[in-house]
């Protein structure tokens, strides 16, 4: 299996690497792992990208930071495993951490990054649900001006992001999760490990003692992109979380999506597995992570 | 056209005349004849390749020459030490830790940069550690007895474990 | 003197000292270069002027070829040969019984099936993925992107695709056969009895009959390393060397020297590390011919390696089956007679179908004694990639319907299915009608300790809901009836032990070592009948020129029949040494043994004399005139291939059997089903290498977990889908369960030092143990494979009426009241 002919530019700062991009247009492919471009592109995907623009030389984008008011964030070039095992993470948002944990193999995690997860934009992809639940932010930089783009925005079509050619995505930022708020991930495939999701499942859930304030569930593997189940979310509000109310929401999550069928599951089988993970993402989320070992 | 890459590879800084969209893979194996590390998927889901890259493990089928430009690259013939075999590769030996041998230098790599990590292992996260390196003869059994073994050895005699 | 009748240098059973106990956990023979990296497989050779090949492949299913044109590639920078059909003559490869030498034909195995796969097509194409041109290039890219400008034009033509589709009369013709019904290969039919009944009249006077119907899916061997295959070519010798990722070399020389229209002594195969095989490095791939065809007319070494995708698409995988089973008990609940019909989804080449047939109705009377059989299995050929040996040659398949049959049969006659499976077992001393002949049994133990193990008696009433444990019980061959290539006496094996001068002993056998640790056990049978340890015995690196025949690694029969061969060339060092030493002493030479590195004499009075091992060499040596010490040794099993028609024939010349237990959950709203705990209990005689035998059996486990769950390679049209790891899901570390063996039984009077098969039989017990499993947690009747979670998701739902009633009756009535 062969790569196509291209150069590789490793530029040092966002600046040069935000030119580089606009000068050379279409033809150039950024990459931070590299995990989510290279076997797509062995299979014949991207057969025209000449220059290949590597931004892990690009100090600084590397961190994952956390501040009281605006939350997790988390650089471009921040590894899957890094995400995975570290301890801010796991205390501040386990549920980002769990996601992390789902994506591809070890291997993969230590080379892969979120925003690679995020920007292939692979219906499936496990970084989505997690982001779109909790109202995560994209942090991109353009040539001319930057911006904040909210998750449920950043994907618009299978393996498509707004993203614009000369744009790049630096940083993801997580709210806070405060005292009274929960969020959960919970991944759906036929194995442990290395595998893509059937469904994934985001909840985050704020509570008001044992009912809910407000809700946001988000779907993966499902539609074309990750996608938001406002109507799911909604119906969650102002009640208490008993069975009854978990199953009829589980329905209502169910019937916000259309999923497709293919090699990995039936649409019949997607829709119900929707029902059954909503379910179980939420009681996830109000359990909470302790004692996990993500 | 090709370029000059450098790096650090089984301990010796080298220097690679490359053409810049070949694989860590087919370097080692075709330029340098490193062909211990194996070809099996060519997509990253079989960990066959598995090399550490600064301590990590990661898939050389999916890693650019130029991406290692200044790293630490160690490959299955730099796990020995002056001629002698690491605790790790002597327990896989016990143990008949493979059969086929394609996976082996995989699970080493992938075993390796688990116990320099984390000398001390539960059975949960050495399975996590090969999750991607798939083993279609052993059932990973033996493969999970022989890097528990590699870590009780080395507790037993006081070591620091040094994969 | 006919060294064989002398059987008083074999070592007796109860004077083995290597094969039992603790000492037998022996250090794999490859071990170093394995863990090291250094152990050379064939796509690692390499040469700085090597050239890499690539092929185009048919993206339709079948179709004629109207043109193909390569000037393009021809042209493209770096190419140096572009080989189409038309670079080969019209010599079809496959099938076995070949090579006969006329002058000897009196017996000859079947030439059963002619080739039927051209090297590259030309003029039809019957699959996707068939090959129709290859390229030559200094670098990989440059193949690449010089197949990529390859123009084939075709004409598509009516394919089929399903199996009951293709045995109509009027379906797509794969084959081009042409006669009515000219989709079917092979078919074979065992009748017979042997209480003189047939299966109506037994049919008749049965208490009851269960009669079913069952299936099973595609799955493919995977091997973590795909087909790869380096040659050189060295013009002034005319001579090729191939390393070729192949279990069985001697085939690949002779149909290379077919294809070259040439003779073997051109072709030397060297034995290379394969990097897993299951059945299916067997099968002489394109990719030998191409690669050594191109280093002909380029002079360059040539190296050809199939990517996975390729992998996939081009080769062999299992048989999928549909099944109709019905099986007569009597009032005790003994199994009277069986009827079965089986229809095997060949694709679309033969490849070993003869076989597949053959062993087919074989496995279905296994493991039981059924006195009464009426057994039919017939293979078509369908516009897919062809099926053919896969770990536990259609055993797999057959003995799921088997073994799922006599656990419904069980809870209808309200019987504890672990006694139930008992009433009927296989035992010692049994002739099948089929013509079987069972050596060694014990298969009601390993029921037994599957049984205690599993702590069944106390459980069975008392599991949870959606909690279930499951047992199967099979049986499969040790070893095989053809030697592939029709060789004098239907040889097998000829192994060559040569001691040299210094006293060290080299094994000189071409059995293929794909991980199983054959060139180990070769070596340990060596030094336990030379009283040597392992690491004195050197293994030497062969192939078809240094070496003698070997029918390769398939059918469960390196350890048997090769083990066999090279135990009696080592015996025949043994005489030799034995005979010299005896003059010198002026003793019986039968009363002299080797031990412990040296020669004993065991006559009574004289125990004082020995002498060091390396001295007795010198001697021998010395009374031969300086002649080397060089023991020759064979072996065959002779059937005839009346067996390929269903005649009565002892297939194998043992048998093996084993039973799976598991304990597992099911999730009822996603159809997640979690193993927890895999029990195996494997008569595979005496184990000669404790650490190997485990490790086969936790293999085969894995292997059996992934067809029965995880695997199933899927096609739109005959165009696979899921050609890649993340869609064709090999479990991973994190999906085995918890893996417990034994494997302690008495020895087989005729296997080397009592061992028999392990390892690929073995692979069968899986599927049907999971399933009964299944079927206890949940009540849910389980008649297909595979049950990954949407199928069972499926089954949970479909059933959803009766199950509940169903999983009641099983715990309160069933098994409360056993």
């Amino acid at each position: 299996m062969v790569l196509p002919d291209f150069d590789y530019l490793a530029p040092k700062t966002l600046e040069e690497a935000s030119n580089l991009l606009h000068e050379l247009g279409e033809h150039a492919m950024v990459i931070a792992g590299g995990c989510d471009t290279f076997p797509p592109m062995k299979q014949g995907a991207f057969a025209d990208c000449q220059y290949i623009i590597d931004l892990k030389h690009i100090p600084g984008l590397d961190k994952i930071e956390y501040d009281e008011k605006e939350g997790l964030k988390i650089g471009c070039l921040v590894k899957l495993f890094d995400i995975q095992t570290s301890a801010l993470v796991k205390e501040k948002n386990p549920a980002v951490a769990q996601a992390a944990k789902y994506i591809a193999s070890t291997q993969v995690r230590n080379k892969g990054t979120l925003m690679g997860n995020i920007c292939a934009a692979v219906p499936s992809c496990d970084g989505g649900p997690i982001l779109i639940a909790q109202n995560a932010k994209i942090l991109v930089k353009g040539h001319d001006e930057n911006r904040a783009v909210p998750a449920e925005d950043f994907f618009t079509g299978v393996k498509k992001t707004c993203l614009a050619y000369d744009e790049i995505a630096t940083h993801i930022v997580v709210p806070p999760l405060g005292e009274d708020e929960r969020a959960a991930y919970i991944k759906f495939a036929t194995r442990k490990a290395m595998d893509l999701a059937i469904v994934g499942v985001a909840a985050w859930l704020k509570m008001d003692g044992e009912t809910v304030a407000d809700a946001r569930i988000a779907l993966g593997a499902v539609a074309t992109t990750p996608i938001l189940a406002p109507a799911a979310g909604e119906f969650l509000v102002g009640k208490k979380l008993d069975d009854a109310v978990l199953e009829a929401c589980g329905v209502i999550a169910m019937n916000s999506c259309r999923p497709i069928s293919d090699v990995r599951a039936s649409a019949e089988y997607r829709r119900d597995m929707v029902r059954v993970f909503t379910k179980r993402a939420i009681r996830k989320a109000i359990e909470g992570y302790e004692g996990d070992a993500i | 056209m090709k370029k000059v890459f450098s790096f650090n590879l089984n301990g010796e800084d080298i220097q690679v005349l490359s053409e810049p969209n070949r694989t860590l893979l087919d370097l080692l194996r075709d330029d340098l004849g490193l062909t211990g590390t194996k070809k099996g998927c060519e997509a990253g889901e079989c960990g066959a390749c598995t090399v550490m890259l600064d301590g990590r493990p990661v898939n050389s089928c999916i890693t650019l020459v130029a991406e290692v430009e200044g790293c630490r690259v160690i490959t299955v013939e730099g796990v020995a030490q002056d001629g002698q075999l690491t605790p790790l590769q002597k327990q896989f030996i016990d143990k008949w830790a493979f059969q086929c041998g394609y996976c082996t230098a995989g699970m080493i790599m992938s075993a390796k940069a688990l116990l320099e990590r984390n000398a001390h292992p539960t059975e949960q996260e050495i399975r996590e550690a090969i999750e991607g390196n798939l083993c279609r003869c052993t059932g990973y059994v033996k493969i999970v007895e022989a890097i528990q073994a590699v870590s009780a050895e080395m507790d037993a005699m006081g070591w620091e474990v040094k994969a | 003197m006919n060294r064989f009748a002398d059987k008083n240098y074999f070592r007796k059973p109860e004077d083995y000292r290597l094969v039992s106990g603790e000492k037998s956990n022996y250090q794999h023979i490859e071990a170093y270069d394995k863990v090291t990296g250094r152990a050379m497989y064939a796509g690692d050779f390499h040469a700085p002027d090597m050239l890499y090949a690539k092929a185009k492949l048919s993206p339709i299913a079948h179709a004629r070829i109207v043109s193909i044109d390569t000037s393009k590639a021809e042209a493209y920078p770096g190419v140096k040969c572009v080989l189409t059909g038309k670079d080969f003559p019209d010599i079809k490869v496959g099938g076995h019984g070949k090579g006969a030498n006329k002058h000897f034909s009196g017996e000859k195995t079947a030439n059963v099936g002619d080739g039927d796969q051209e090297i590259l097509c030309k003029t039809e194409v019957r699959m996707c993925g068939d090959p129709v041109a290859a390229v030559c290039a200094t670098s990989e890219a440059a193949a690449q992107r010089a197949v990529d400008l390859i123009e084939v034009v075709y004409e598509e033509l009516p394919a089929c695709f399903d199996p009951r589709e293709a045995a109509e009369a009027d379906s797509p013709d794969v084959q081009g056969y042409g006669r009515e019904a000219h989709n079917f290969g092979p078919c074979c039919t065992q009748l017979g009895s042997n209480v003189g009944k047939t299966v109506d009249e037994e049919f008749e006077r049965a208490a009851y009959i269960y009669k079913g119907n069952f299936s099973t899916h595609h799955i493919v061997h995977a091997c973590m390393e795909p087909h790869a295959c380096y040659c050189e070519y060295d013009q002034h010798l005319d001579q090729y060397t191939v390393h070729v990722s192949s279990t069985m070399t001697y085939s690949d020389q002779y149909w290379l020297a077919r294809v070259f229209e040439t003779t073997e002594d051109h072709f030397n195969i060297v034995r290379t590390h394969v990097g897993g095989a299951f059945g299916g490095k067997s099968n002489f791939p394109f990719i030998e011919f191409v690669a050594c065809r191109m280093a002909q007319r380029t002079g360059h070494p040539v190296r050809f390696v199939l990517t996975r995708e390729e992998e996939f698409i081009t080769q062999q995988g299992r048989h999928p089956f549909i099944m109709h089973v019905e099986t007569a008990f009597d009032d005790e609940h003994r199994i009277i007679a069986k009827r079965c019909r089986q229809l095997l989804d060949g694709g679309a080449y033969g490849l070993g179908q003869v076989a597949s047939v053959n062993l087919s109705v074989i496995w279905a009377a296994f493991p039981y004694k059924i006195d009464t059989i009426d057994l039919q299995s017939k293979r078509v050929f369908t516009n897919k990639s062809p099926n053919g040996a896969m770990r536990g040659y259609t055993a797999c398949q057959v003995q799921f319907a088997g073994d799922l049959s006599m656990q419904y049969a069980a809870e209808h006659l309200g019987v504890d299915p672990v006694e139930f499976r008992k009433i009927s077992a296989l035992e010692t001393g049994y002739k099948s009608p089929a013509g079987l002949v069972v050596t060694s049994c014990a298969f009601k133990q390993t029921l037994d300790d599957a049984a205690k193990h599993m702590d069944w008696v106390n459980r069975r009433a008392k599991l949870e809901k959606n909690e279930g444990i499951g047992f199967s019980g099979i049986a499969f061959v040790s070893g095989t009836a053809s030697p592939i290539l029709n060789t004098p006496n239907q040889v097998q094996t000829n192994a060559t032990v040569r001691v040299d001068w210094n006293g060290i002993p080299t094994v000189y056998a071409n059995c293929h070592d794909n991980g199983q640790g054959a060139d180990t056990v070769m070596a340990m049978i060596v030094a336990e009948e030379l009283g040597l340890d392992l690491r004195d015995v050197k293994h030497a690196e062969t192939s078809t020129f240094n070496c003698g025949y070997d029918s390769g690694a398939y059918g469960s029969r390196v350890t048997f029949l090769g083990g066999n061969a090279v135990r009696r060339a080592a015996v025949d060092v043994k005489r030799q040494i034995c005979e010299a030493v005896a003059a010198k002493w002026n003793c019986d030479p039968h009363l002299i043994d080797c031990i412990d590195h040296k020669v004993v004499c065991r006559d009574m009075g004289r125990e004082d004399l020995e002498m060091p091992w390396r001295d007795a060499v010198t001697c021998a040596m010395y009374q031969k005139g300086g002649d080397e010490v060089v023991g020759v040794g064979s072996y065959y099993h002779r059937t005839n291939s009346a067996q390929y028609h269903g005649k009565p024939s002892n297939y194998a010349p043992s048998y093996v059997f084993s039973t799976g237990a598991c304990h597992l959950t099911v999730d009822e709203e996603t159809g997640v089903v979690d193993i927890d705990e895999f029990f195996f209990a494997h008569d595979c005689g005496q184990a000669l290498n404790k650490r190997a035998v485990e490790g086969q059996l936790e293999g085969s486990i894995y292997s059996g977990i992934g067809y029965t769950l995880y695997e199933d390679l899927k096609d739109v049209n005959g165009r696979q889908i899921n050609t890649n790891f993340h869609d064709y899901k090999m479990p991973t570390a994190l999906d085995m369960p918890h893996i417990t063996t034994k494997f302690d039984y008495p020895p087989d009077p005729e296997g080397p030092f009592g061992a028999k098969e392990c390892g690929e039989g073995t692979t069968a017990p899986i599927a049907p143990a999971v399933a009964n499993a299944i079927h206890m947690a949940t009540g849910i009747e389980i008649h297909d494979l595979p049950l990954d979670p949407e199928h069972v998701w499926k089954l949970l739902r479909e059933q959803k009426d009766v199950r509940e009633e169903k999983w009641r009756w099983l715990k309160e009535e069933y098994y409360a009241k056993l």
